[in-house]
C-alpha cells in the first residue's frame, strides 16, 4: 500500500493557552479530498495552521511525503508542496492579481508563466481583472485569487480553510468544481468547513472534529448529511 | 524676485531630494517590520563619516573621488544595515514594536558616541560627487553638488520604485511587508526579505549622508535632525506610504528653504513642527494617504 501524502499522528496544538487540537490523527492520500467538518472552535483552523507551520504542535508529528515537517520552517513547507488558503483569504490587498501571482510563483520565469497559465485556465475571471487590486475584487473573485495564489507553488497538498465563508452558492459550486479538478490531477486536498452539504458533495472522506478531536472518520459516500450535522454539534 | 524664487526652488528641491532618500529608507523598514528604526538618522550621519573616512584612503590625484566614495559608502552602509537587523531586530522579532524602538535608540546612541570617539566632534566634509563649481541656469545657479544630490536621489528612488513594482523580488518584498505570515505560507523567506530591506534602507541612508556631508558638513550629533525629518516626511506622506514619504520629504525641503529665506531657519523648524501637529490632528492619514475607511 502506498504511503499517504500527509500523515498526522497524535497531534496536539495549544492556541491562546487552550487545547485547540487534542491528540488528533488523520491522513490524506494524493488525489484525495478529505473534508474536516466541525463547528466554530472545533480546532479546524489550528489543525491547518499547524500543518503549514504557523502554529507549533506541543505533541505529535506531521509527515508530508514521508518527511517530518517539524524540521521545516513555514516557507520551506510551502516549497515542499503544501499550498495554504486561510480563513478570511488574507490577500495582499495593496497588490494586483498579476503581482500577487508573480510573488507566489517560482523563481524560474518560464515555469512561472506555465503555472500562471494553468491557474488562469482554472479561474478565467482572474485574467480579465489581472490589474485590479485584491481589495477591489468581489468575495468570489477574492476566494479564487486566494486559491490561485496557493496553486502558484504547484502544491501536492492544498489546505483550504472555510472557503465557503461569505460566498453565494453558485460561486461556491464553481470553487468546489475546481477542488474536484485538482484532486483528479493528483493534488491531495484537506478542506476545513462548517458547510457540511457542499463539503460532502466533493469529499472522498470526512473527518468530523469536536473540541480538537476527530469523532468520526469515514468515507463520504457512506454518510448522510443529518448524521454528520449531529456529530458536528455533539 | 523671479530669480530669487527660482533659486529658492532649486535649493529646496536639492535639499528635499536628499531628505527623500533618507525618508525612503526609513519607510521601507517601517513597512517591513512594522516598527520605527530610531537609528535611521544616525545612519545618515554615519554615512557622512563613512564617506569622509573612505575618501581618506583614495589617491590624492583622483579626479572625482566622490564618484568612488558614494557607491563604496552605500556598500559598507548596506553591511551595517544587515548588522543592524541581526543585532537590533531579529533577537526581538515577535515582541511588541516598542522593543525595536528601544533597541534602535540604543544603536543610535552607540553610533553617535562611536563617531565622536573616532572622528571627534568637529564638522567634517566629504568630497563632492561631480566636483566643485556652479551651473548657471540663467534665472538660478546650481552647485555641482546640488546637481549630484538631485540626480543621485532621482536615480536611486527610481531604481527602488522599479524594483518594487516590476520585479518578482520587489513583489515578494511587498507581500512580506503586507502580511508576513501569509508571505511565509506562499514560500517567501520573510527573514531574508527583512534583512535585505534593512540593508537597502541603510544603504540609502548612507548615500544621503555622503551627499549631504559635502554641502552641509557632518557632525556626530546630526542624526537626530535627519531622523526627525524622515519621521515628519512619513507622517505627512501617510504612514507607511512609500511615494507619500518621498513627496513629504520634498515638501519639507522646499518648506525649510523658502521659510528660512523669508524669516529664519529657527522659524522654519518651528513652523515645520506646527505643520506636523496640524497634519496629525486634521489629516492623520497624511496628505497623500487615503482615509482608513476606503482601505480593505
Amino acid at each position: 500500500m502506498m504511503a499517504p501524502l500527509l500523515s498526522i499522528e497524535n497531534l496536539t496544538v495549544q492556541s491562546d493557552g487552550a487545547v485547540a487540537v487534542d491528540g488528533l490523527s488523520l491522513s490524506v492520500a494524493a488525489g484525495e479530498v478529505v473534508a474536516v467538518l466541525g463547528a466554530n472552535g472545533a480546532g479546524k483552523s489550528s489543525l491547518l495552521r499547524s500543518i503549514i507551520g504557523l502554529e507549533n504542535p506541543s505533541a505529535g508529528r506531521i509527515l508530508f511525503g514521508g518527511r517530518d515537517l517539524s524540521r521545516y520552517a513555514t516557507h520551506r513547507r510551502a516549497r515542499l508542496g503544501i499550498g495554504y488558503c486561510p480563513e478570511g483569504r488574507r490577500l495582499f490587498n495593496a497588490m494586483t492579481i498579476a503581482d500577487t501571482l508573480d510573488a507566489a510563483g517560482p523563481s524560474d520565469p518560464e515555469e512561472r508563466i506555465r503555472r500562471k497559465a494553468a491557474v488562469h485556465d482554472l479561474f478565467p475571471q482572474l485574467v480579465e481583472r489581472s490589474e485590479a487590486l485584491a481589495w477591489q475584487l468581489s468575495g468570489g473573485q477574492q476566494q479564487m485569487l486566494a486559491i490561485a495564489r496557493a496553486l502558484m507553488g504547484a502544491p501536492r497538498l492544498l489546505l483550504l480553510d472555510e472557503p465557503s465563508l461569505g460566498l453565494a452558492p453558485a460561486v461556491l459550486g464553481e470553487l468546489m468544481e475546481v477542488v474536484g479538478k485538482l484532486a483528479s490531477q493528483g493534488v491531495g486536498v484537506l478542506l476545513a468547513e462548517q458547510a457540511a452539504a457542499r463539503a460532502l458533495a466533493v469529499a472522498d472522506r470526512v473527518a468530523v472534529m469536536r473540541r480538537g478531536r476527530v469523532v468520526l472518520d469515514a468515507a463520504a459516500d457512506t454518510l448522510e448529511r443529518d448524521a454528520v450535522a449531529r456529530e458536528m454539534l455533539g | 524676485m523671479i530669480d530669487a524664487l527660482a533659486q529658492l526652488t532649486v535649493n529646496g528641491i536639492a535639499l528635499g531630494a536628499a531628505y527623500a532618500l533618507a525618508a525612503l529608507g526609513f519607510v521601507l523598514v517601517i513597512n517591513a517590520v512594522g516598527a520605527v528604526n530610531f537609528a535611521h538618522g544616525d545612519f545618515v550621519m554615519a554615512g557622512g563619516f563613512l564617506a569622509v573616512a573612505i575618501s581618506g584612503y583614495l589617491p590624492a590625484d583622483l579626479e572625482l573621488p566622490g564618484l568612488v566614495v558614494l557607491p563604496l559608502t552605500m556598500l559598507v552602509a548596506a553591511g551595517l544595515g544587515l548588522l543592524l537587523s541581526l543585532i537590533a531586530y531579529f533577537p526581538l522579532r515577535g515582541r511588541p514594536p516598542v522593543s525595536v524602538f528601544i533597541s534602535t535608540i540604543a544603536v543610535a546612541i552607540i553610533l553617535q558616541h562611536g563617531t565622536n570617539a573616532i572622528f571627534g566632534p568637529a564638522p567634517r566634509a566629504a568630497p563632492p560627487v561631480f566636483g566643485d563649481g556652479q551651473v548657471d541656469l540663467g534665472i538660478a545657479s546650481v552647485s555641482m553638488q546640488q546637481v549630484a544630490v538631485i540626480v543621485v536621489a532621482a536615480v536611486l528612488i527610481g531604481a527602488v520604485a522599479l524594483v518594487l513594482s516590476r520585479t518578482r523580488f520587489g513583489r515578494r518584498l511587498r507581500a512580506a511587508a503586507q502580511d508576513p505570515e501569509m508571505a511565509e505560507a506562499i514560500g517567501i523567506d520573510v527573514p531574508l526579505m527583512i534583512a535585505v530591506t534593512f540593508a537597502l534602507a541603510i544603504s540609502l541612508a548612507g548615500a544621503t549622508g555622503a551627499l549631504l556631508a559635502n554641502q552641509f558638513f557632518v557632525s556626530p550629533d546630526d542624526g537626530g535632525n535627519y531622523m526627525l525629518k524622515a519621521y515628519i516626511a512619513v507622517v505627512i506622506g501617510g504612514w507607511g506610504r512609500i511615494h507619500g514619504a518621498v513627496l513629504g520629504a520634498l515638501l519639507i525641503g522646499m518648506f525649510e528653504v523658502v521659510v528660512a529665506a523669508a524669516a529664519s531657519y529657527v522659524v522654519a523648524e518651528a513652523l515645520l513642527y506646527g505643520a506636523l501637529l496640524a497634519v496629525l490632528v486634521l489629516r492623520p492619514q497624511g496628505l497623500f494617504g487615503e482615509a482608513e475607511g476606503r482601505r480593505a
